[in-house]
């Protein structure tokens, strides 16, 4: 039975792609292929109008600020589609400058107010100054949720933490209808305050973390491609597990370089 | 660090000239700052070296601007022949390096910063340590200075060029400066302060071909050749038209955003070139073409292979086009070029010959990857990724690299630096098998692993990021299998 391809829509890659962000689509598209499925990437960019109900995963990256100021608008006019798919449970990975949009709206620190899309119950504020460094954060009780039995996929699925970098001035506020993706173990996130991190509603995920996020977060890839799965009826799951023994040693390995390298820095400047 | 830095430099030299303008009395002043800060300089570079803390680049530059604020522009201003300014992302260092050769085989004593200290205090640690404090003006006729994009607007603020070359724009080190459009606005500043100096631009950069739109004194140079084209699809930086922000729209891609561009909006074009190389040809162990040059066709032959490399050697005859130096002259400077730090590096152990190939960011690595994935096929490759503040810390940038070629061309790869193991999980998802790759994240160690996989008589090839060359470059001096730079490059 050969199943239709995985139809993965990356938003605005040529305006958004600043921070490896290609690295999460090579991550999902390998982690596919591995298992012998079939996708398809369409990029979506300004001027496009994209059918989001053929839709089965989303993905926008950061960008620069010019970048960003101009895919807001168009993605303004994107919003009711893609909130009435995320609504259906549509899974989406939007991370930074991407993450900011899919909020109500971004105010930037130099005065202008970007629109957001309002997947998230969430705003953001222009700061003065960057947030950079490498982080660490621990999935919160909502997201744990997600390594439903159906979804296990090997031992990847057991992490509980998120490792990546983040590199951001807007500092993102969280409503009441969002709850946080994750809390910060070593790092800044969403608010600069070293609390919450990411944003998570329905299978909709946003957060600061790049570096790539998914490649060396593969329960967060199997997630999301868990969920597109299920949505599209798909009887193989849960997914065949993969070997992810050079996937956790990363994970490992950035867990523990965040954790010295703040102190490696001071000394090295 | 670096803004906060600059805000308090910026600070302390406009107070400076301020008071300067008071009179012969703090004049005098001025001139007795500038002696203690040659005099004080000097001891600190004396004590940085006698202390084996490397070249001593930064100190002493940094205490004599401590102590005399302006002792950038008053030792600049002091060079007979005026100053060459050499920005952008990639590529400084050897374009430098090579307009340093033409610079000297047309008979010029030539100042340069160097080991890569190319913000002001690098500057002005050159300058001063050319000085003496029985002579305080350096005793070279022309300066030559490696200036890094950020430090533009400050650097210009006392130095005046004749001549301003700017060799790129792409993505680097992004956790320090933050975007591409930013980088260009600081160079836009930084060259906006010296508006009769001729402009030397890469033509098929879009954003930096924009900087001449509105100046007067440009010189572009350019490739115009039908044998090379753009494999990969990642790493294009710069997409949008830098004067409207339509997207651009390629005739022929040679790499990254670097080609013959148009804007079909607003019509900004590729501007024609007077430095331009027509016919080229690549190998692995150098490369050559026919290059316009004050309007004639002149043969170039070199031992840098990589197209970044031609459009280095392009860069510098095109600054050797904007101070009139004859097509001879100038082309025997490119043949004697050696090697710069870290950049295309030999070394041998046991019949086996290391070259080292500095990586910094997506373009640069591309660039390497498809220099050295284009031969015959070697057994071993090693690659080195660390992520310190002179690497920037944030690694991301690899996965705008495309690995697949490396993968195809090397049966094995030997991992290493302090994130070795992102590498191996960026190399799994370009196709590495599970055989392929060998992680060892001591350098010193890999180094040895990965030239014992070599066979005698091959060459390795090694790709690293900045403080694992550094690393790896101080492993080779102490067993004797490198020169140490600051010593066995003649300061003149």
């Amino acid at each position: 039975m050969t199943q239709p391809p995985l139809r993965i829509y990356h938003l605005f890659p040529r305006h958004m792609n600043l921070y490896g962000d290609l690295g999460n689509i090579i991550a999902l598209t390998m982690r596919l292929q591995w298992r012998g499925l079939a996708f398809e990437v369409i990029g979506v960019n300004p001027g496009d109008r994209p059918d989001f109900g053929r839709a089965d995963l989303l993905f926008m990256g950061g960008g620069q600020d010019r970048g960003q100021k101009l895919v807001a608008a168009y993605l303004e006019t994107m919003g009711p589609d893609i909130r009435r798919e995320v609504n259906d449970g549509l899974p989406a990975l939007a991370v930074c400058g991407g993450y900011q949009l899919f909020g109500h709206y971004f105010h930037t620190y130099e005065g202008d107010t970007l629109p957001g899309i309002s997947v998230f119950d969430a705003h953001t504020e222009g700061g003065s100054r960057r947030l950079v460094g490498n982080m660490v954060a621990e999935l919160s009780n909502a997201a744990a949720l997600w390594a439903s039995t159906e979804e296990r996929a090997g031992e990847s699925a057991e992490l509980r933490t998120l490792v990546g970098f983040e590199n951001h001035s807007g500092l993102t506020f969280l409503h009441e209808g969002t709850p946080a993706l994750a809390k910060v173990l070593v790092g800044s996130g969403n608010a600069g305050d070293g609390c919450s991190e990411g944003a998570l509603y329905r299978n909709a995920i946003g957060t600061y973390l790049h570096g790539s996020l998914l490649p060396k977060n593969p329960h967060v890839a199997d997630h999301l491609l868990s969920v597109a799965l299920r949505r599209r009826g798909y009887a193989g799951l849960p997914l065949a597990p993969l070997d992810d023994q050079v996937e956790l040693r990363a994970h490992a390995a950035a867990l523990e370089r965040a954790r010295t390298a703040h102190t490696a820095h001071l000394f090295e400047s | 660090m670096i803004q906060s830095d600059r805000t308090a430099e910026n600070a302390v030299g406009k107070a400076a000239q301020n008071t300067a303008t008071h009179g012969t009395e703090l004049r005098r002043t001025g001139a007795t700052r500038r002696f203690a800060a040659i005099l004080l300089a000097k001891q600190a570079s004396f004590w940085s070296r006698a202390l084996g803390r490397g070249g001593g680049e930064a100190l002493p530059g940094l205490l004599a601007e401590r102590v005399a604020p302006q002792i950038l522009g008053q030792l600049a201003g002091r060079l007979p022949h005026g100053s060459v300014v050499v920005t952008g992302t990639n590529g400084k260092t050897t374009s430098s390096l090579a307009i340093s050769f033409i610079l000297e085989g047309a008979g010029l004593r030539v100042l340069r910063n160097r080991g890569g200290s190319n913000l002001s205090r690098g500057l002005v640690s050159a300058l001063v340590q050319s000085s003496r404090v029985t002579r305080p003006y350096p005793g070279e006729d022309i300066g030559l200075f490696e200036v890094d994009e950020a430090t533009m607007p400050q650097v210009m603020q006392q130095v005046t060029p004749r001549v301003i070359l700017v060799t790129n724009l792409f993505r680097d080190q992004l956790d320090r400066y933050g975007e591409i459009d930013k980088t260009a606005a600081l160079i836009r500043e930084g060259i906006a302060a010296a508006p009769d100096a001729t402009l030397v631009l890469n033509a098929d950069d879009p954003a930096v071909a924009a900087l001449g739109l509105d100046r007067s004194r440009t010189l572009y140079f350019g490739l115009e050749s039908e044998e090379v084209s753009a494999r990969s699809e990642l790493a294009i930086d710069s997409s949008d038209c830098p004067r409207c922000g339509h997207a651009l729209t390629f005739h022929r891609r040679y790499f990254s955003h670097i080609g013959l561009f148009l804007c079909p909006a607003c019509g900004f074009s590729r501007p024609p070139c007077q430095v331009c190389a027509q016919s080229v040809s690549l190998g692995p162990n150098g490369l050559s073409a026919t290059i316009s040059y004050r309007g004639r066709g002149e043969q170039l032959e070199t031992s840098l292979s990589g197209l970044y490399n031609l459009y280095n050697m392009l860069a510098a005859l095109a600054v050797a086009q904007a101070l009139d130096i004859p097509a001879p002259t100038a082309l025997r400077g490119l043949a004697a070029m050696r090697p710069a730090f870290g950049r295309l590096e030999r070394f041998s152990r046991n019949g086996r010959q290391g070259v080292i190939h500095l990586v910094k960011n997506p373009t640069g690595f591309n660039q390497v990857i498809e220099n050295v994935s284009a031969w015959q096929k070697r057994p071993v490759a090693l690659v080195c990724l660390n992520d310190n503040l002179a690497d920037g810390t944030d690694i991301s940038w690899i996965w705008d690299v495309d690995f697949r070629p490396l993968v195809t061309a090397f049966p094995v790869l030997v991992l290493s630096g302090i994130r070795a193991r992102e590498l191996e999980v960026r190399l799994k998802y370009a196709g590495a098998g599970s055989e392929q790759t060998v992680v060892e994240a001591d350098l010193g160690r890999a180094l040895d692993q990965a030239l014992e996989l070599a066979a005698p008589g091959e060459s390795l090839d090694i790709l690293t990021t900045y403080t694992a060359m550094l690393d790896l470059r101080a492993r080779l001096v102490r067993s004797g299998e490198l020169r140490e730079y600051w010593r066995g490059e003649a300061i003149s």
